[in-house]
Protein backbone atom coordinates (compact mmCIF):
# COMPACT_ATOMS: atom_id res chain seq x y z
CA UNK A 1 0.00 0.00 0.00
CA UNK A 2 0.86 3.46 -0.22
CA UNK A 3 0.10 7.48 -0.06
CA UNK A 4 -0.17 8.76 -3.70
CA UNK A 5 0.51 12.59 -3.93
CA UNK A 6 -1.49 14.00 -7.15
CA UNK A 7 -0.05 16.98 -8.68
CA UNK A 8 -1.11 19.06 -11.84
CA UNK A 9 0.40 21.45 -13.61
CA UNK A 10 -0.13 24.65 -15.95
CA UNK A 11 1.69 25.07 -19.06
CA UNK A 12 4.37 22.12 -17.12
CA UNK A 13 4.22 24.61 -13.88
CA UNK A 14 2.93 23.18 -10.70
CA UNK A 15 0.23 25.17 -8.78
CA UNK A 16 1.27 27.11 -5.83
CA UNK A 17 1.75 25.40 -2.95
CA UNK A 18 2.47 21.63 -4.45
CA UNK A 19 4.78 20.81 -2.76
CA UNK A 20 3.36 21.82 0.58
CA UNK A 21 1.00 18.68 0.61
CA UNK A 22 4.52 16.14 0.19
CA UNK A 23 4.92 17.41 4.01
CA UNK A 24 1.53 16.41 4.90
CA UNK A 25 1.92 13.03 2.50
CA UNK A 26 5.08 12.11 4.43
CA UNK A 27 3.22 13.03 8.46
CA UNK A 28 0.74 10.66 6.86
CA UNK A 29 2.77 7.87 5.88
CA UNK A 30 5.01 8.16 8.52
CA UNK A 31 1.79 7.13 11.36
CA UNK A 32 0.20 4.76 8.34
CA UNK A 33 3.70 2.92 7.73
CA UNK A 34 3.84 3.76 4.15
CA UNK A 35 5.78 4.88 1.36
CA UNK A 36 4.64 8.02 -0.52
CA UNK A 37 4.60 8.24 -4.28
CA UNK A 38 4.04 11.08 -5.92
CA UNK A 39 2.13 11.59 -9.40
CA UNK A 40 2.53 14.19 -11.40
CA UNK A 41 0.05 15.14 -14.39
CA UNK A 42 1.57 17.27 -16.97
CA UNK A 43 2.72 18.34 -20.98
CA UNK A 44 6.34 17.90 -20.42
CA UNK A 45 7.21 17.01 -17.21
CA UNK A 46 10.51 15.09 -17.00
CA UNK A 47 12.53 18.14 -14.92
CA UNK A 48 9.70 19.01 -12.81
CA UNK A 49 9.74 15.20 -11.38
CA UNK A 50 13.59 15.75 -11.35
CA UNK A 51 12.40 18.60 -9.24
CA UNK A 52 9.97 16.36 -7.08
CA UNK A 53 12.08 13.47 -6.63
CA UNK A 54 14.65 15.38 -4.86
CA UNK A 55 12.49 15.95 -1.72
CA UNK A 56 13.43 11.50 -1.77
CA UNK A 57 10.08 10.34 -3.16
CA UNK A 58 9.58 7.97 -5.88
CA UNK A 59 7.77 10.07 -8.91
CA UNK A 60 5.80 8.82 -11.53
CA UNK A 61 5.22 11.21 -14.17
CA UNK A 62 2.18 10.91 -16.19
CA UNK A 63 2.18 13.12 -19.93
CA UNK A 64 -0.48 13.87 -22.32
CA UNK A 65 -0.51 17.09 -25.10
CA UNK A 66 -3.80 17.82 -23.24
CA UNK A 67 -2.18 18.61 -19.78
CA UNK A 68 -0.71 21.57 -20.82
CA UNK A 69 -4.12 22.73 -18.53
CA UNK A 70 -5.47 20.95 -15.81
CA UNK A 71 -8.04 18.61 -16.69
CA UNK A 72 -9.52 17.41 -13.70
CA UNK A 73 -11.40 14.86 -15.92
CA UNK A 74 -8.95 13.54 -17.51
CA UNK A 75 -6.43 13.12 -14.89
CA UNK A 76 -8.82 11.50 -12.70
CA UNK A 77 -9.11 8.81 -15.43
CA UNK A 78 -5.24 8.33 -15.31
CA UNK A 79 -5.17 8.33 -11.97
CA UNK A 80 -7.57 5.91 -11.16
CA UNK A 81 -5.65 3.15 -12.46
CA UNK A 82 -2.26 4.29 -10.59
CA UNK A 83 -4.06 3.79 -7.27
CA UNK A 84 -4.74 0.31 -8.14
CA UNK A 85 -1.16 -0.59 -9.62
CA UNK A 86 0.29 1.29 -6.26
CA UNK A 87 -2.47 0.04 -3.53
CA UNK A 88 -3.06 3.52 -2.79
CA UNK A 89 -4.72 3.66 0.73
CA UNK A 90 -4.77 7.62 1.02
CA UNK A 91 -4.79 9.84 -1.68
CA UNK A 92 -3.48 13.86 -1.63
CA UNK A 93 -4.27 16.67 -3.79
CA UNK A 94 -3.68 20.46 -2.98
CA UNK A 95 -7.29 22.15 -2.32
CA UNK A 96 -7.56 23.85 -5.22
CA UNK A 97 -10.60 24.23 -7.70
CA UNK A 98 -8.86 21.65 -10.23
CA UNK A 99 -7.49 19.36 -7.16
CA UNK A 100 -11.10 19.25 -5.01
CA UNK A 101 -12.45 18.68 -8.63
CA UNK A 102 -10.02 15.30 -9.47
CA UNK A 103 -10.18 14.11 -5.68
CA UNK A 104 -14.18 13.79 -5.99
CA UNK A 105 -13.54 12.04 -9.05
CA UNK A 106 -11.38 9.67 -7.69
CA UNK A 107 -13.85 9.38 -4.40
CA UNK A 108 -16.54 8.65 -6.28
CA UNK A 109 -15.28 6.30 -8.73
CA UNK A 110 -13.06 4.32 -5.93
CA UNK A 111 -15.56 4.09 -3.18
CA UNK A 112 -13.49 5.94 -0.88
CA UNK A 113 -14.00 8.52 2.15
CA UNK A 114 -13.21 11.85 0.97
CA UNK A 115 -12.41 15.13 2.96
CA UNK A 116 -11.46 18.45 1.43
CA UNK A 117 -9.33 21.54 2.85
CA UNK A 118 -7.60 19.33 5.63
CA UNK A 119 -5.28 21.70 7.50
CA UNK A 120 -4.08 18.82 10.36
CA UNK A 121 -4.60 15.03 10.89
CA UNK A 122 -4.19 13.44 14.64
CA UNK A 123 -3.78 10.04 15.79
CA UNK A 124 -6.05 9.14 18.54
CA UNK A 125 -7.11 6.30 20.39
CA UNK A 126 -5.78 4.25 17.14
CA UNK A 127 -7.93 6.42 14.96
CA UNK A 128 -6.59 9.15 12.77
CA UNK A 129 -9.40 12.39 12.86
CA UNK A 130 -8.58 15.22 10.13
CA UNK A 131 -9.33 18.79 11.11
CA UNK A 132 -11.07 21.15 8.48
CA UNK A 133 -12.83 24.65 9.45
CA UNK A 134 -16.52 25.48 9.26
CA UNK A 135 -17.69 29.09 9.14
CA UNK A 136 -14.38 30.57 8.12
CA UNK A 137 -12.65 29.18 11.29
CA UNK A 138 -15.29 29.97 13.60
CA UNK A 139 -15.49 26.05 14.40
CA UNK A 140 -13.16 23.15 13.91
CA UNK A 141 -15.08 19.52 12.34
CA UNK A 142 -12.81 16.98 13.09
CA UNK A 143 -13.55 13.62 10.85
CA UNK A 144 -12.35 10.24 10.71
CA UNK A 145 -12.09 8.05 7.16
CA UNK A 146 -12.25 4.66 6.89
CA UNK A 147 -9.62 2.60 5.36
CA UNK A 148 -9.23 4.49 2.26
CA UNK A 149 -9.56 7.96 1.55
CA UNK A 150 -8.96 10.80 -0.70
CA UNK A 151 -7.92 14.39 1.02
CA UNK A 152 -7.37 17.80 -0.36
CA UNK A 153 -5.19 20.06 1.84
CA UNK A 154 -5.30 23.55 2.42
CA UNK A 155 -2.83 25.93 1.09
CA UNK A 156 -0.47 27.19 3.71
CA UNK A 157 -1.20 24.40 6.27
CA UNK A 158 2.45 22.85 5.42
CA UNK A 159 5.70 23.77 4.54
CA UNK A 160 7.59 22.29 1.45
CA UNK A 161 9.77 19.39 3.21
CA UNK A 162 13.59 20.37 2.69
CA UNK A 163 15.31 18.49 -0.26
CA UNK A 164 17.33 15.10 0.50
CA UNK A 165 20.59 13.67 -0.34
CA UNK A 166 19.44 10.88 -1.95
CA UNK A 167 16.53 11.46 -4.41
CA UNK A 168 13.62 9.28 -5.39
CA UNK A 169 12.79 7.53 -8.14
CA UNK A 170 11.42 9.01 -11.71
CA UNK A 171 9.47 7.46 -14.02
CA UNK A 172 7.83 9.02 -16.87
CA UNK A 173 5.49 7.78 -18.85
CA UNK A 174 3.17 8.76 -22.17
CA UNK A 175 -0.13 8.80 -21.61
CA UNK A 176 -2.71 7.52 -24.27
CA UNK A 177 -6.37 7.92 -25.00
CA UNK A 178 -8.84 11.48 -25.63
CA UNK A 179 -10.18 13.42 -22.47
CA UNK A 180 -13.89 14.16 -22.69
CA UNK A 181 -13.45 18.13 -23.00
CA UNK A 182 -10.83 20.18 -23.86
CA UNK A 183 -9.36 23.88 -22.00
CA UNK A 184 -8.67 25.65 -24.85
CA UNK A 185 -6.92 28.20 -23.56
CA UNK A 186 -5.97 30.56 -20.61
CA UNK A 187 -6.11 34.37 -20.29
CA UNK A 188 -4.52 36.04 -17.36
CA UNK A 189 -6.92 39.13 -15.58
CA UNK A 190 -6.63 42.38 -17.57
CA UNK A 191 -6.00 44.27 -14.56
CA UNK A 192 -2.68 43.81 -13.54
CA UNK A 193 -1.97 47.32 -13.39
CA UNK A 194 -2.63 46.46 -9.66
CA UNK A 195 1.02 44.96 -8.92
CA UNK A 196 -0.10 43.81 -4.77
CA UNK A 197 2.70 41.30 -5.09
CA UNK A 198 5.49 44.44 -5.34
CA UNK A 199 3.71 46.17 -2.39
CA UNK A 200 4.99 47.62 0.60
CA UNK A 201 1.76 47.95 2.74
CA UNK A 202 -1.34 46.74 1.56
CA UNK A 203 -5.05 47.90 3.38
CA UNK A 204 -7.52 45.20 2.75
CA UNK A 205 -10.93 45.50 2.96
CA UNK A 206 -13.78 42.84 3.71
CA UNK A 207 -16.96 42.82 4.16
CA UNK A 208 -17.30 44.54 7.39
CA UNK A 209 -16.52 47.54 5.50
CA UNK A 210 -20.42 47.81 5.57
CA UNK A 211 -20.42 50.08 2.14
CA UNK A 212 -19.12 50.79 -0.57
CA UNK A 213 -18.41 54.58 -0.41
CA UNK A 214 -16.41 53.23 2.65
CA UNK A 215 -13.92 52.07 0.28
CA UNK A 216 -12.94 55.62 -0.16
CA UNK A 217 -11.70 55.49 3.56
CA UNK A 218 -9.51 52.25 2.93
CA UNK A 219 -7.83 54.00 -0.45
CA UNK A 220 -7.33 56.96 1.58
CA UNK A 221 -5.71 55.19 3.99
CA UNK A 222 -3.33 53.11 1.54
CA UNK A 223 -2.44 56.35 0.22
CA UNK A 224 -0.36 57.43 3.50
CA UNK A 225 2.07 54.96 2.87
CA UNK A 226 4.26 55.02 0.09
CA UNK A 227 4.35 51.66 -2.36
CA UNK A 228 0.99 50.92 -0.64
CA UNK A 229 -2.24 49.28 -2.22
CA UNK A 230 -5.33 48.75 -1.73
CA UNK A 231 -6.35 44.45 -1.02
CA UNK A 232 -9.64 43.32 -0.68
CA UNK A 233 -11.60 40.16 0.35
CA UNK A 234 -13.72 37.95 -2.21
CA UNK A 235 -16.88 38.82 -1.23
CA UNK A 236 -15.64 42.73 -2.32
CA UNK A 237 -14.69 41.53 -5.86
CA UNK A 238 -17.79 39.69 -5.69
CA UNK A 239 -19.52 42.84 -5.22
CA UNK A 240 -17.65 44.69 -8.07
CA UNK A 241 -16.72 46.82 -5.72
CA UNK A 242 -13.39 46.17 -6.46
CA UNK A 243 -11.59 44.35 -9.36
CA UNK A 244 -10.45 40.65 -9.09
CA UNK A 245 -7.08 42.18 -9.18
CA UNK A 246 -7.36 43.36 -6.22
CA UNK A 247 -8.43 39.99 -3.64
CA UNK A 248 -5.96 38.40 -1.49
CA UNK A 249 -6.36 34.51 -1.06
CA UNK A 250 -6.02 31.42 -2.37
CA UNK A 251 -8.04 32.19 -5.71
CA UNK A 252 -6.10 35.60 -5.42
CA UNK A 253 -3.01 37.09 -5.37
CA UNK A 254 -0.29 35.89 -2.33
CA UNK A 255 1.24 38.57 -0.55
CA UNK A 256 3.66 38.97 1.84
CA UNK A 257 4.05 42.66 2.24
CA UNK A 258 5.81 44.80 5.29
CA UNK A 259 2.39 46.11 6.51
CA UNK A 260 -1.05 43.84 5.97
CA UNK A 261 -3.89 45.91 7.43
CA UNK A 262 -6.93 44.04 7.43
CA UNK A 263 -10.11 45.78 7.46
CA UNK A 264 -13.56 44.24 8.13
CA UNK A 265 -11.77 40.74 6.67
CA UNK A 266 -13.24 37.82 9.15
CA UNK A 267 -10.30 35.50 8.56
CA UNK A 268 -11.48 32.59 6.17
CA UNK A 269 -8.90 30.32 5.39
CA UNK A 270 -9.07 30.98 1.87
CA UNK A 271 -8.13 34.75 2.64
CA UNK A 272 -5.48 33.87 5.34
CA UNK A 273 -3.39 31.51 3.34
CA UNK A 274 -2.96 34.22 0.92
CA UNK A 275 -1.67 36.84 3.45
CA UNK A 276 -0.33 34.80 6.73
CA UNK A 277 3.24 35.72 5.53
CA UNK A 278 3.14 39.45 5.77
CA UNK A 279 5.49 40.98 8.49
CA UNK A 280 3.16 42.81 10.56
CA UNK A 281 -0.72 42.22 10.42
CA UNK A 282 -3.29 44.77 11.94
CA UNK A 283 -6.59 43.51 12.07
CA UNK A 284 -9.94 45.63 12.55
CA UNK A 285 -13.35 44.00 13.21
CA UNK A 286 -16.00 44.81 15.42
CA UNK A 287 -16.32 41.04 15.90
CA UNK A 288 -14.03 39.71 19.08
CA UNK A 289 -14.10 36.38 17.60
CA UNK A 290 -13.23 36.97 14.48
CA UNK A 291 -10.93 34.67 12.91
CA UNK A 292 -8.55 37.22 11.55
CA UNK A 293 -7.26 37.98 14.59
CA UNK A 294 -5.77 34.53 15.73
CA UNK A 295 -2.84 35.77 12.81
CA UNK A 296 -3.01 39.51 13.83
CA UNK A 297 -0.02 40.84 15.44
CA UNK A 298 -2.40 43.92 16.60
CA UNK A 299 -5.81 43.92 17.34
CA UNK A 300 -8.37 46.56 17.21
CA UNK A 301 -12.35 45.45 17.86
CA UNK A 302 -13.89 48.52 16.19
CA UNK A 303 -16.56 49.29 13.98
CA UNK A 304 -14.74 50.54 10.47
CA UNK A 305 -17.17 53.39 9.60
CA UNK A 306 -16.19 55.21 12.73
CA UNK A 307 -12.42 54.17 13.34
CA UNK A 308 -11.41 54.86 9.99
CA UNK A 309 -12.31 58.40 10.16
CA UNK A 310 -10.68 58.84 13.16
CA UNK A 311 -7.46 57.09 12.44
CA UNK A 312 -7.26 59.57 9.34
CA UNK A 313 -8.38 62.62 11.35
CA UNK A 314 -5.06 61.01 14.16
CA UNK A 315 -2.80 60.96 11.63
CA UNK A 316 -3.50 64.52 9.69
CA UNK A 317 -3.06 65.82 13.07
CA UNK A 318 0.36 64.08 13.86
CA UNK A 319 1.92 63.15 10.70
CA UNK A 320 1.40 66.09 8.63
CA UNK B 1 -36.10 21.72 -25.25
CA UNK B 2 -33.22 22.13 -22.96
CA UNK B 3 -33.45 21.09 -18.93
CA UNK B 4 -31.40 22.52 -16.28
CA UNK B 5 -31.25 21.17 -12.49
CA UNK B 6 -30.26 23.63 -9.75
CA UNK B 7 -28.98 21.58 -6.48
CA UNK B 8 -29.63 24.13 -3.80
CA UNK B 9 -28.33 24.28 -0.15
CA UNK B 10 -29.66 25.94 3.11
CA UNK B 11 -27.18 27.31 4.96
CA UNK B 12 -27.29 29.40 8.48
CA UNK B 13 -26.77 33.07 7.54
CA UNK B 14 -23.81 34.28 8.40
CA UNK B 15 -24.46 36.74 10.66
CA UNK B 16 -26.09 33.43 12.68
CA UNK B 17 -24.44 32.69 15.94
CA UNK B 18 -22.19 29.78 15.56
CA UNK B 19 -22.72 27.72 19.19
CA UNK B 20 -21.83 23.86 19.63
CA UNK B 21 -24.50 22.75 21.34
CA UNK B 22 -23.06 20.42 24.08
CA UNK B 23 -25.68 17.78 24.16
CA UNK B 24 -25.89 16.86 20.20
CA UNK B 25 -21.86 17.96 19.80
CA UNK B 26 -23.65 19.23 16.64
CA UNK B 27 -24.45 23.32 15.80
CA UNK B 28 -27.43 24.33 18.03
CA UNK B 29 -30.64 24.89 15.89
CA UNK B 30 -32.55 27.62 17.85
CA UNK B 31 -34.90 30.66 17.12
CA UNK B 32 -31.53 32.55 16.61
CA UNK B 33 -30.27 30.76 13.65
CA UNK B 34 -31.77 32.07 10.50
CA UNK B 35 -31.46 29.69 7.53
CA UNK B 36 -31.39 31.04 4.10
CA UNK B 37 -30.01 29.90 0.56
CA UNK B 38 -26.61 29.75 -0.13
CA UNK B 39 -25.02 32.33 -1.80
CA UNK B 40 -22.94 30.68 -4.41
CA UNK B 41 -26.26 28.26 -5.35
CA UNK B 42 -28.43 31.60 -6.24
CA UNK B 43 -25.59 32.91 -8.75
CA UNK B 44 -26.31 29.32 -10.42
CA UNK B 45 -30.04 29.41 -10.35
CA UNK B 46 -29.72 32.75 -11.60
CA UNK B 47 -27.21 31.95 -14.57
CA UNK B 48 -29.94 29.20 -14.83
CA UNK B 49 -32.91 31.60 -15.04
CA UNK B 50 -30.86 33.29 -17.74
CA UNK B 51 -30.32 30.99 -19.82
CA UNK B 52 -34.02 30.44 -20.10
CA UNK B 53 -34.56 34.10 -20.90
CA UNK B 54 -32.06 33.90 -23.54
CA UNK B 55 -33.14 30.74 -25.36
CA UNK B 56 -36.84 30.54 -24.08
CA UNK B 57 -37.75 26.48 -24.37
CA UNK B 58 -35.53 26.11 -21.13
CA UNK B 59 -36.95 24.45 -18.09
CA UNK B 60 -35.37 25.29 -14.49
CA UNK B 61 -36.17 22.55 -11.47
CA UNK B 62 -34.43 22.90 -8.00
CA UNK B 63 -33.82 20.47 -5.73
CA UNK B 64 -32.48 20.53 -2.36
CA UNK B 65 -31.96 17.44 0.34
CA UNK B 66 -32.32 18.08 4.19
CA UNK B 67 -35.33 18.31 6.64
CA UNK B 68 -38.45 20.17 6.34
CA UNK B 69 -36.95 24.24 6.76
CA UNK B 70 -35.19 23.41 3.31
CA UNK B 71 -38.60 23.79 1.63
CA UNK B 72 -38.00 27.95 2.20
CA UNK B 73 -35.21 27.65 0.29
CA UNK B 74 -36.96 25.77 -2.31
CA UNK B 75 -40.15 28.07 -2.32
CA UNK B 76 -37.12 30.62 -2.89
CA UNK B 77 -36.02 29.87 -5.59
CA UNK B 78 -39.38 29.44 -7.18
CA UNK B 79 -39.71 32.30 -6.60
CA UNK B 80 -36.41 33.75 -8.06
CA UNK B 81 -37.85 32.21 -11.39
CA UNK B 82 -37.26 28.01 -11.33
CA UNK B 83 -40.37 26.35 -12.22
CA UNK B 84 -40.25 23.59 -10.31
CA UNK B 85 -39.15 22.60 -6.90
CA UNK B 86 -38.00 18.81 -5.42
CA UNK B 87 -37.15 18.31 -2.00
CA UNK B 88 -35.56 15.44 -0.96
CA UNK B 89 -36.52 15.18 2.76
CA UNK B 90 -33.58 14.18 4.99
CA UNK B 91 -34.35 14.26 8.38
CA UNK B 92 -30.82 13.03 9.73
CA UNK B 93 -29.23 15.58 12.28
CA UNK B 94 -25.59 16.62 12.74
CA UNK B 95 -22.45 16.12 10.57
CA UNK B 96 -24.74 14.99 6.96
CA UNK B 97 -21.99 13.60 4.50
CA UNK B 98 -21.10 15.46 0.59
CA UNK B 99 -21.18 12.36 -0.71
CA UNK B 100 -24.36 11.47 0.56
CA UNK B 101 -26.31 14.68 -0.24
CA UNK B 102 -24.61 13.57 -4.13
CA UNK B 103 -25.64 10.47 -4.13
CA UNK B 104 -28.99 11.19 -3.39
CA UNK B 105 -29.39 13.91 -6.16
CA UNK B 106 -27.78 11.94 -8.44
CA UNK B 107 -30.15 8.87 -7.80
CA UNK B 108 -33.02 11.68 -8.32
CA UNK B 109 -31.07 13.60 -11.38
CA UNK B 110 -29.88 9.69 -13.57
CA UNK B 111 -33.21 8.82 -15.41
CA UNK B 112 -34.67 12.76 -15.77
CA UNK B 113 -32.59 13.76 -19.07
CA UNK B 114 -30.99 16.75 -17.30
CA UNK B 115 -28.99 18.85 -20.04
CA UNK B 116 -27.24 20.78 -17.34
CA UNK B 117 -27.05 20.16 -13.66
CA UNK B 118 -25.63 23.43 -11.70
CA UNK B 119 -24.35 23.81 -8.35
CA UNK B 120 -23.00 27.26 -6.35
CA UNK B 121 -18.93 26.45 -6.33
CA UNK B 122 -19.28 25.70 -2.64
CA UNK B 123 -21.45 26.33 -0.12
CA UNK B 124 -20.42 29.06 2.56
CA UNK B 125 -20.66 27.13 5.57
CA UNK B 126 -18.40 24.09 5.03
CA UNK B 127 -16.58 25.39 1.66
CA UNK B 128 -16.40 21.31 0.87
CA UNK B 129 -16.53 21.90 -2.69
CA UNK B 130 -17.72 18.32 -2.74
CA UNK B 131 -21.41 17.99 -3.66
CA UNK B 132 -21.05 18.96 -7.56
CA UNK B 133 -17.78 17.24 -9.02
CA UNK B 134 -19.21 14.37 -6.82
CA UNK B 135 -23.02 14.18 -8.28
CA UNK B 136 -20.90 14.39 -11.90
CA UNK B 137 -18.67 11.56 -10.82
CA UNK B 138 -21.61 9.51 -10.02
CA UNK B 139 -23.46 10.28 -13.22
CA UNK B 140 -20.53 9.96 -15.08
CA UNK B 141 -20.89 13.13 -17.03
CA UNK B 142 -17.98 15.71 -17.13
CA UNK B 143 -17.70 18.70 -14.22
CA UNK B 144 -15.96 22.57 -14.80
CA UNK B 145 -15.97 24.00 -11.48
CA UNK B 146 -15.49 27.81 -10.88
CA UNK B 147 -17.57 28.57 -13.94
CA UNK B 148 -17.08 32.75 -14.41
CA UNK B 149 -19.17 32.62 -17.92
CA UNK B 150 -20.83 30.07 -20.05
CA UNK B 151 -22.46 29.99 -24.04
CA UNK B 152 -24.18 26.74 -25.15
CA UNK B 153 -23.87 26.34 -28.55
CA UNK B 154 -27.09 26.94 -31.34
CA UNK B 155 -27.72 23.30 -31.26
CA UNK B 156 -27.55 22.82 -27.58
CA UNK B 157 -25.11 20.09 -28.01
CA UNK B 158 -21.74 21.46 -26.27
CA UNK B 159 -21.06 24.88 -23.81
CA UNK B 160 -18.15 26.68 -23.90
CA UNK B 161 -16.86 27.63 -20.09
CA UNK B 162 -14.69 30.16 -18.59
CA UNK B 163 -13.52 28.88 -15.58
CA UNK B 164 -11.16 30.33 -12.45
CA UNK B 165 -8.26 29.27 -11.96
CA UNK B 166 -6.12 30.27 -9.40
CA UNK B 167 -4.33 34.42 -9.41
CA UNK B 168 -6.73 35.74 -11.34
CA UNK B 169 -5.68 33.51 -14.56
CA UNK B 170 -9.20 31.53 -16.37
CA UNK B 171 -9.14 29.46 -18.63
CA UNK B 172 -11.73 28.27 -21.53
CA UNK B 173 -13.40 24.38 -21.83
CA UNK B 174 -15.24 23.11 -24.81
CA UNK B 175 -17.42 20.59 -22.67
CA UNK B 176 -20.43 17.98 -24.05
CA UNK B 177 -23.88 18.28 -23.04
CA UNK B 178 -24.73 16.74 -20.54
CA UNK B 179 -22.39 18.43 -18.32
CA UNK B 180 -22.29 19.92 -15.02
CA UNK B 181 -21.07 23.30 -14.25
CA UNK B 182 -20.65 24.40 -10.33
CA UNK B 183 -20.81 28.27 -10.81
CA UNK B 184 -18.90 30.70 -8.85
CA UNK B 185 -19.87 34.12 -7.31
CA UNK B 186 -19.76 37.06 -9.11
CA UNK B 187 -20.82 35.26 -12.43
CA UNK B 188 -24.13 37.13 -12.60
CA UNK B 189 -26.56 39.60 -10.48
CA UNK B 190 -28.83 37.70 -8.57
CA UNK B 191 -32.36 38.99 -8.82
CA UNK B 192 -35.36 39.88 -6.34
CA UNK B 193 -37.99 37.63 -6.62
CA UNK B 194 -41.00 39.26 -8.54
CA UNK B 195 -44.23 39.21 -7.09
CA UNK B 196 -45.83 37.01 -9.63
CA UNK B 197 -43.46 34.56 -8.97
CA UNK B 198 -43.70 34.91 -5.30
CA UNK B 199 -47.58 34.76 -5.88
CA UNK B 200 -47.30 31.73 -7.98
CA UNK B 201 -44.42 30.12 -5.39
CA UNK B 202 -47.19 30.23 -2.99
CA UNK B 203 -49.27 27.95 -4.84
CA UNK B 204 -46.98 25.68 -6.10
CA UNK B 205 -46.53 21.91 -4.65
CA UNK B 206 -43.21 20.53 -4.61
CA UNK B 207 -42.28 17.52 -5.41
CA UNK B 208 -41.49 15.57 -2.31
CA UNK B 209 -39.06 12.34 -1.97
CA UNK B 210 -38.16 10.63 1.32
CA UNK B 211 -34.71 9.53 1.49
CA UNK B 212 -36.09 7.54 4.39
CA UNK B 213 -32.65 6.40 5.52
CA UNK B 214 -30.25 6.37 2.93
CA UNK B 215 -26.73 6.44 3.35
CA UNK B 216 -23.82 7.20 1.40
CA UNK B 217 -23.54 3.55 -0.01
CA UNK B 218 -20.14 2.75 1.60
CA UNK B 219 -20.07 3.77 4.68
CA UNK B 220 -19.15 7.66 4.78
CA UNK B 221 -15.96 9.51 7.27
CA UNK B 222 -17.31 9.59 10.57
CA UNK B 223 -17.56 12.55 12.46
CA UNK B 224 -15.30 12.70 15.43
CA UNK B 225 -16.04 16.39 17.35
CA UNK B 226 -16.65 19.80 16.89
CA UNK B 227 -14.25 22.50 18.45
CA UNK B 228 -14.02 26.07 18.94
CA UNK B 229 -10.49 26.86 17.77
CA UNK B 230 -7.41 27.59 19.73
CA UNK B 231 -6.79 31.22 20.91
CA UNK B 232 -3.58 30.96 19.45
CA UNK B 233 -3.22 34.45 19.03
CA UNK B 234 -0.16 36.38 19.68
CA UNK B 235 -1.61 39.59 19.10
CA UNK B 236 -1.27 42.35 21.11
CA UNK B 237 -5.07 44.05 21.62
CA UNK B 238 -5.22 47.64 21.57
CA UNK B 239 -6.62 49.09 24.45
CA UNK B 240 -9.07 52.11 25.43
CA UNK B 241 -11.18 54.76 23.37
CA UNK B 242 -10.99 54.52 19.57
CA UNK B 243 -9.31 57.55 19.60
CA UNK B 244 -7.04 56.10 21.65
CA UNK B 245 -6.74 52.95 19.64
CA UNK B 246 -5.98 55.04 16.33
CA UNK B 247 -3.16 57.24 18.07
CA UNK B 248 -1.63 53.68 19.79
CA UNK B 249 -1.93 52.20 15.87
CA UNK B 250 -0.10 55.35 14.28
CA UNK B 251 2.89 55.23 17.02
CA UNK B 252 3.34 51.54 16.46
CA UNK B 253 3.48 52.01 12.32
CA UNK B 254 5.74 55.22 13.34
CA UNK B 255 7.95 52.88 15.52
CA UNK B 256 8.50 50.29 13.05
CA UNK B 257 9.39 53.17 10.05
CA UNK B 258 6.44 52.03 8.65
CA UNK B 259 4.99 56.10 8.71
Amino acid sequence: MSVLVIIDTIENRPSAGSFEILTFAEKLAAVAGLPVRVVIAGQEIASLAEDAARYGFDVTGIEHESFRYPNPDFTGRAVLGLMKEYSARYVCLPHTMRGCQTAAFLAASADTHYITAVESFAEKNDEMSFRRALFNGKVYLELSPGEASVFTVQGGSYKAPDSRDTPGTVEVRALSGTPRYRPTGVRESEEESVRLEESDVIISAGRGIGSRENLELIKTIAKVFPNGAVGASRTICDQKWLPYAHQVGITGKTVAPKLYMACGISGAQQHIAGMKGSQTIVAINKDPRAAIFSIADYIIVEDLATFLPILIEKYAESFK
Amino acid sequence: MMKILVCLKQVPDSESPVVIDENTGWLREDDLVVFRMNRYDEYALEEAVLIREVRGDVTVDVISVGPSRVTSTLKKGLEKGANNGIHITLEQQGYVPPSLIARLIADYAVKKGYDLIFTGVMAEDDMQCQVGPLIAARLGIPCAASVLGETISEDGTSVTVECELEGGVTETIVMPVPSLLAIQSGINRPRYPSLSNVMRAKEQVLEVIDAGTASAGFGAERFVSLSYPEITSKGTILQGTAEQKAEQLLNILHEKSLL
